[in-house]
């Protein structure tokens, strides 16, 4: 199984939301992803595939964490933008 | 229970900047005692800390802080701006649309945060939303 951590900034609002999102997007394609989510203070010792938040906070995270996989999602209620962000990661 | 409290529906607020527009969008909160007046006061310092934060799709906003700034009950309110508002948020700007939330669970509520999700998702919303007239004709829209 894959797993994604969704995070923002203070881990309650907007990521909560997205986690709802991109949990919708992997059961509708059919992928096998765990979907957790934390405030930024998690992502240091996320050890899985991929970590997901909006754009703005996913540019620090990928200069922070260079070698982690981050992906931006500008419009979270555009469940076609993460779908189409999260296919390499989970049929590539 | 409705998912978005009428009591914290307001439509067509005018807002000078996105830091009117958060402080009117946290009003009724205060006024119904689901926050402490901290509650915009802690969204705005944080924004202007870390950019913004809150503007989560075009023309939406979700002004939120953590639990610990001052949040006493568990609410979702709507306001609309009658005159779109620049959150500094280059893909989603203007905003018109603030849903606030409070939560006293420090990571939010997972099964309110689906029910935002699909209501925000629902086709022509947003138009219905526009077209809408008073607090009633909203209450109806987002909690039916």
């Amino acid at each position: 199984m894959a797993s994604a951590l969704v995070t923002c900034r203070n881990g309650m609002g907007t990521s909560t939301m997205m986690t709802v999102q991109v949990r919708n997007v992997a059961s509708k394609n059919g992928w096998d992803l765990d979907v957790s989510h934390s405030s930024l203070d998690g992502v240091g010792s996320f050890n899985g595939d991929v970590v997901i938040a909006l754009n703005d906070v996913a540019e620090d995270l990928k200069n922070e964490y260079p070698d982690k996989k981050v992906i931006g999602i500008t419009n979270m209620m555009d469940a076609n933008e993460i779908e189409e962000k999260l296919k390499p990661i989970m049929e590539g | 229970m409705s998912l978005v409290d009428p009591e914290l529906i307001q439509l067509n607020v005018e807002a000078s900047d996105w830091k009117d527009a958060i402080q009117k969008a946290v009003k009724p909160f205060v006024d119904h005692h689901k926050v402490t007046k901290e509650y915009s006061k802690r969204i705005i310092e944080i924004a202007e800390e870390t950019g913004p934060y809150i503007v989560i799709a075009p023309h939406v906003a979700l002004p939120h802080a953590s639990s610990k700034d001052g949040v006493l009950a568990d609410a979702i309110g709507l306001t609309t701006l009658k005159e779109p508002v620049k959150f500094g948020n280059k893909d989603n700007d203007p905003v018109k649309y603030l849903f606030t939330l409070s939560s006293v669970k420090p990571e939010g509520h997972l099964d309110q945060m689906a029910e935002l999700v699909q209501l925000l998702q629902k086709d022509n919303f947003y138009t219905q939303l526009d077209q809408a007239q008073s607090v009633q004709q909203v209450d109806s829209l987002v909690n039916n």
